[in-house]
């Protein structure tokens, strides 16, 4: 008989119980916050998409000629210089060109956005204040200055570390692999799915949440960074990924761009970098004496976010900045934000990542959920927040496209309607607790219903205040409407299946 | 990706895996026969997936995308049960003895691995990514990407340390030395110049 005993080292049971007791400390701290970071996400995945979406009258096109992208990046800057109201920080002119995912031609600089037609005129307001307030919501949680990126930051690093101490908290991890027990008790079916989700979409989590981490805490990482090493210079500290002003000065020998540059850079690209597609037309420090070009590109088959081509003065190919090909580091860089959005292979990897970050709102719900009901079992029931819990969890996600159309159809502020609704939700919850003694599973169906009804209205909104069909419209609003469709159904169904029963809370049923 | 064979393999490869794996999952440990090799042969196809990903583009963008395959893959074959129709948690079963009281020394401990985790957790990720910009290999991009990353990496373990102590005053006393020496060792660089 061959040895039967394991290959790895057995685990002590202390470790295990430790583990799990830090994991279930941090997840408790953290539940709330991170779902809200993690729906937000999910959603933010399909960004561009929304955008589109968001102003589908927008003329689109595929190529524009050199020469209209070189009328938006003169027109752009003029408007940019005359623009008086712009904080001096925004230095730089964004010409954004047409994409498969968006293709829009559009110039920006610090919160403005205009857009243009296949001409090079300019068509009115570019700004997209629905998608903003979903990808501000995942950035920063829609709190001031860096302090809500510095705390979503720190929510990446708990995730990763959520993510170390639930694998270490697992030692049945291979013997588990595929456990899932459809017959056993409510605590061990959440914990079924929030186990195996957990580990087998672990490295995808581990990426989102270790680039989020980055990118949140970039900033406190890099005035510790100025502080120490360069004098208090925070330019100083990014040089080495952005270049610094010696190495413009050598690019542009002091001179402004000249008229034509754009044109002769963009056929320069397209001569010695054919592989390469442009979609920025960046004008540095635009007006002022170090103004310098530079193009960044799609490269193919790379998960940096592009190439970026810099031009002396009068647009002849200066140098390669080395994102897609130079050092460790500066690849690295370059792939933080696509691995963290998913935008590095289209649309398949954008439904991977829209699937995946459902996963992980998954985790993060069954997680406080386990452990509300492992308390019931010990006879320490938290009825009061389990309501609360499950209606958040559902109601969260309803309030996202209802805020949407709040400022679809009354032009109010998303960002105001949907923390007054997640405020609404939570107290309305909270007080139902108390004055409802309606069960669990009906407080559930009915904010699962409300989240159905929710994704539902938004299209019908977009639909009755836009009335627009076109392809930028149509995708999202069928697949909202269909996401709703399936969400009312799930939920009939299971009402149907189970029986919404009429136990009362902390009796059989938490 | 040189069109669509050589992914379209992978896939086939890593399905193949992964659909071994949980038949051999399924049936336990076998002692002799082929099914001993099962799980390994599983992990094989598996790793015959990524690399043929990797192997038919660029390594990263392939690997990256051939992750999210498997993953992708994978999810449907272990969440089936979930949406097959006997899937029926029963309700939980509610104990009725009096539950446990807090245990001696709570609330020192919690306070212990609050502060634990809010100070000294995020100064030894501070103090890495110092470290890592002092004293970290490759060039100066190298190094600031190293420093950006070590920063939520150590807070990320040293919440996991001292979440899961036993005696977490003691572990964040541990946590803010080592600290205080990565903070000694990126101003020793700054003050040698090196």
């Amino acid at each position: 008989m061959p040895d039967a005993r394991p290959i790895w080292p057995k685990i002590s049971p202390a470790f295990v119980k430790d583990q799990l007791a830090g994991h279930k400390v941090l997840g408790l701290w953290l539940a709330a916050l991170m779902y809200l970071v993690c729906v937000s996400g999910t959603a933010a995945v399909f960004y561009q998409e929304l955008e589109r979406w968001e102003k589908p009258a927008l003329p689109e096109m595929t190529q524009p000629e050199p020469e209209t992208i070189a009328r938006v990046v003169e027109d752009g800057r003029a408007r940019m210089l005359a623009d008086t109201g712009r904080d001096p920080l925004f230095e730089d002119l964004f010409v954004i060109l047409p994409t498969p995912e968006a293709p829009r031609l559009s110039a920006a600089w610090g919160e403005t956005t205009v857009a243009y037609d296949a001409a090079g005129r300019a068509v009115g307001d570019a700004g997209h204040p629905i998608t903003h307030f979903l990808v501000e919501l995942h950035y920063q949680l829609h709190l001031p200055g860096g302090l809500g990126l510095l705390l979503v930051g720190l929510l990446g690093a708990g995730l990763v570390a959520l993510i170390g101490g639930g694998l270490l908290a697992h030692p049945r991890i291979l013997k588990d692999a595929f456990l899932l027990r459809p017959r056993g008790g409510r605590r061990l079916a959440l914990t079924d799915v929030h186990n195996r989700l957990g580990v087998w979409a672990a490295p995808f989590h581990l990426v989102i949440a270790l680039t989020g981490a980055a990118i949140g805490l970039a900033q406190v990482v890099g005035f510790a960074l100025a502080l120490t090493f360069e004098g208090g210079d925070f330019e100083k500290v990014f040089e080495p990924i952005f270049g610094g002003g010696a190495e413009t000065q050598a690019i542009t020998g002091g001179r402004p761009v000249a008229d034509g540059a754009v044109v002769r850079a963009l056929a320069e690209m397209e001569a010695k970098a054919p592989e390469a597609r442009p979609y920025w037309v960046v004008l540095h420090k635009a007006g002022q004496p170090d103004e310098h070009l530079e193009i960044t590109a799609a490269m193919p088959q790379s998960t940096a976010y592009g190439e970026i081509f810099r031009f002396d003065p009068e647009g002849r190919l200066h140098s390669r900045k080395g994102l897609d090909s130079g050092s460790v580091g500066e690849q690295a860089y370059a792939s933080l934000y696509p691995l963290h959005f998913g935008s590095f292979g289209g649309l398949p990897v954008k439904l991977a990542y829209f699937v995946l970050g459902v996963g992980l709102c998954v985790i993060c719900a069954t997680g406080l959920d386990i452990w509300l009901v492992k308390s019931a079992e010990k006879g320490k029931p938290h009825p009061a927040l389990h309501r609360v819990w499950t209606v958040f969890v559902w109601g969260m996600p309803a309030a996202l496209p209802a805020a949407a159309a709040a400022h679809l159809a009354f032009g109010w502020s998303p960002v105001a309607v949907f923390w007054a609704l997640l405020v609404l939700i939570a107290a309305g919850a909270a007080a139902g607790a108390r004055l409802s003694d309606a069960p669990q599973s009906a407080w559930s169906a009915g904010a699962r219903t409300a989240f159905g009804l929710s994704l539902i209205l938004l299209p019908l909104v977009h639909f009755a205040v836009l009335r627009s069909a076109s392809p930028a419209a149509l995708p999202l609003n069928a697949a909202m409407a269909a996401g709703g469709l399936a969400v009312l159904v799930h939920s009939a169904w299971a009402a149907l299946r189970t029986g919404v029963r009429p136990v009362r809370l902390g009796e059989a049923e938490t | 990706m040189g069109g669509w064979a050589i992914p379209l393999l992978g896939t086939g490869a890593a399905l193949a895996g992964l659909l071994l794996l949980r038949r051999a999952w399924r049936e336990g440990p076998v002692a002799s026969g082929p099914g001993r090799y099962a799980v390994a042969g599983g992990w094989a196809l598996v790793g015959a997936g990524l690399a043929l990903f990797a192997a038919a583009g660029r390594p990263v963008w392939g690997l990256s995308v051939a992750a999210l395959v498997v993953m992708g893959l994978v999810l449907p074959i272990v969440l089936a049960p979930v949406f097959a129709p006997g899937w029926a948690p029963r309700p939980p079963r509610i104990e009725t003895r009096e539950p446990p009281g807090r245990p001696a020394g709570f609330a020192a401990r919690t306070a212990a691995r609050a502060a634990g985790s809010l100070l000294a957790a995020p100064a030894l990720g501070l103090a890495a990514a110092l470290a890592w910009r002092a004293a970290g290999p490759g060039g100066p991009a190298d190094k600031l990407l190293g420093a950006a990353f070590a920063a939520p990496l150590t807070l990320a373990a040293a919440l996991v340390a001292i979440l899961a102590a036993r005696r977490p005053w003691r572990v964040s006393a541990i946590v803010t030395a080592a600290a205080l020496a990565c903070a000694g060792l990126a101003f020793a660089a700054r003050l040698t110049g090196a």
